[in-house]
C-alpha cells in the first residue's frame, strides 16, 4: 500500500507545473481558413477558360443555319 | 455534473454551426488536454499542435455525435489517438524528450524539482499506453470509466492496466532515481 501511495505522491508531482496552453486563435484561425470558398488556381482557372471556348466552338459549329449565315457573310465580303 | 450539463449544451449549439459554443468548450478544454499532451510527448510545440488538431478533428466530428456525449473522455480519446499517431509517425517510443531540470528557487523546492524531472524520466522509459493510462488516471484523475471510453477499455480492465503500469514505473523510477534523491525521499 504504500509502495502504491509513493507511486502516486510521485505523479501528482506532475501537477504542480504545467506550460501554458493557448490554442483559442489558432482554432479559429483555422476554422476560418477551412470555412471560406477557396478561389481556384490559376492553372485550373486557365484550364477552365479553354475547356469553355473549345465548347462553345463547338457547338456554335455544330449549327447548320450559323454555318450558312456565315458562309454567306463571307462571300459578300469578298464581292 | 453541471459541468456536464454545461458542455452537453455547448455540444448542442456547435452541432448547429454555433462557433462561439465551440470556442467557448475549446476556452474549457485547452488547459488539461494541452497539459496533458505535453506530459505525454515532453514538447510543448508538439502539444500545442496536438491540442490544436484534437479541437479541429473535434470540430468536424461534433454534427455526428449522439446525445449525452461525455465530452472530456471524448476529447481526451481524440487528443490520446492523435498522440499514438504521433509517436508511431515519428517513433518517438523510445526518444521522448526530456527537458532540462528548472533553476531551483529554494531547497526543498529544488528537492522537488528534481524528483519531478525524475518523474518524467522514468515516464519516458514506458509504453505510451502505460504513460497514457498513468497519466489519466494518476494526473488527470478520470475515473475507470471515463479512461475506459478514452482506451476503449472496460473500467475494470482499466484498472488492471492501472495497476500494471504503476508497477512498471516503480521499475522504471527506482532504475533512472539518482542515489541522493532516493536518500533524501
Amino acid at each position: 500500500l504504500r509502495r502504491d501511495e509513493r507511486v502516486h505522491h510521485r505523479l501528482a508531482l506532475l501537477r504542480i507545473s504545467e506550460p501554458p496552453i493557448d490554442v483559442v486563435d489558432r482554432v479559429q484561425e483555422r476554422l476560418d481558413r477551412v470555412a471560406r470558398p477557396r478561389p481556384l488556381l490559376k492553372p485550373a482557372r486557365v484550364a477552365l477558360l479553354a475547356l469553355s471556348l473549345v465548347a462553345a466552338g463547338l457547338l456554335v459549329g455544330s449549327n447548320a443555319a450559323f454555318r450558312r449565315k456565315v458562309r454567306s457573310l463571307g462571300a459578300r465580303l469578298v464581292v | 455534473v453541471a459541468d456536464d450539463q454545461a458542455d452537453a449544451v455547448l455540444v448542442e449549439r456547435a452541432q448547429r454551426g454555433d462557433r462561439a459554443a465551440f470556442a467557448a468548450l475549446v476556452e474549457r478544454y485547452q488547459q488539461p488536454l494541452g497539459s496533458y499532451l505535453w506530459r505525454l510527448t515532453r514538447d510543448r510545440e508538439l502539444a500545442l499542435d496536438l491540442t490544436q488538431d484534437t479541437f479541429l478533428r473535434a470540430y468536424r466530428a461534433v454534427a455526428a455525435t449522439s446525445p449525452g456525449l461525455l465530452v472530456r473522455p471524448w476529447l481526451y480519446r481524440i487528443a490520446t489517438n492523435l498522440a499514438y499517431d504521433e509517436f508511431r509517425r515519428r517513433r518517438r517510443f523510445k526518444r521522448v524528450v526530456v527537458g532540462a531540470l528548472e533553476p531551483p528557487p529554494g531547497q526543498d523546492e529544488s528537492v522537488a524539482v528534481e524528483e519531478r524531472e525524475v518523474v518524467h524520466r522514468a515516464l519516458a522509459r514506458l509504453r505510451p499506453t502505460d504513460r497514457a493510462v498513468l497519466l489519466l488516471c494518476a494526473v488527470e484523475q478520470l475515473s475507470y470509466r471515463e479512461v475506459g471510453v478514452i482506451t476503449g477499455s472496460s473500467p475494470e480492465a482499466v484498472r488492471k492496466q492501472f495497476t500494471r503500469a504503476k508497477e512498471r514505473f516503480r521499475l522504471a523510477y527506482a532504475e533512472v532515481v539518482p542515489k541522493s534523491l532516493s536518500q533524501a525521499s
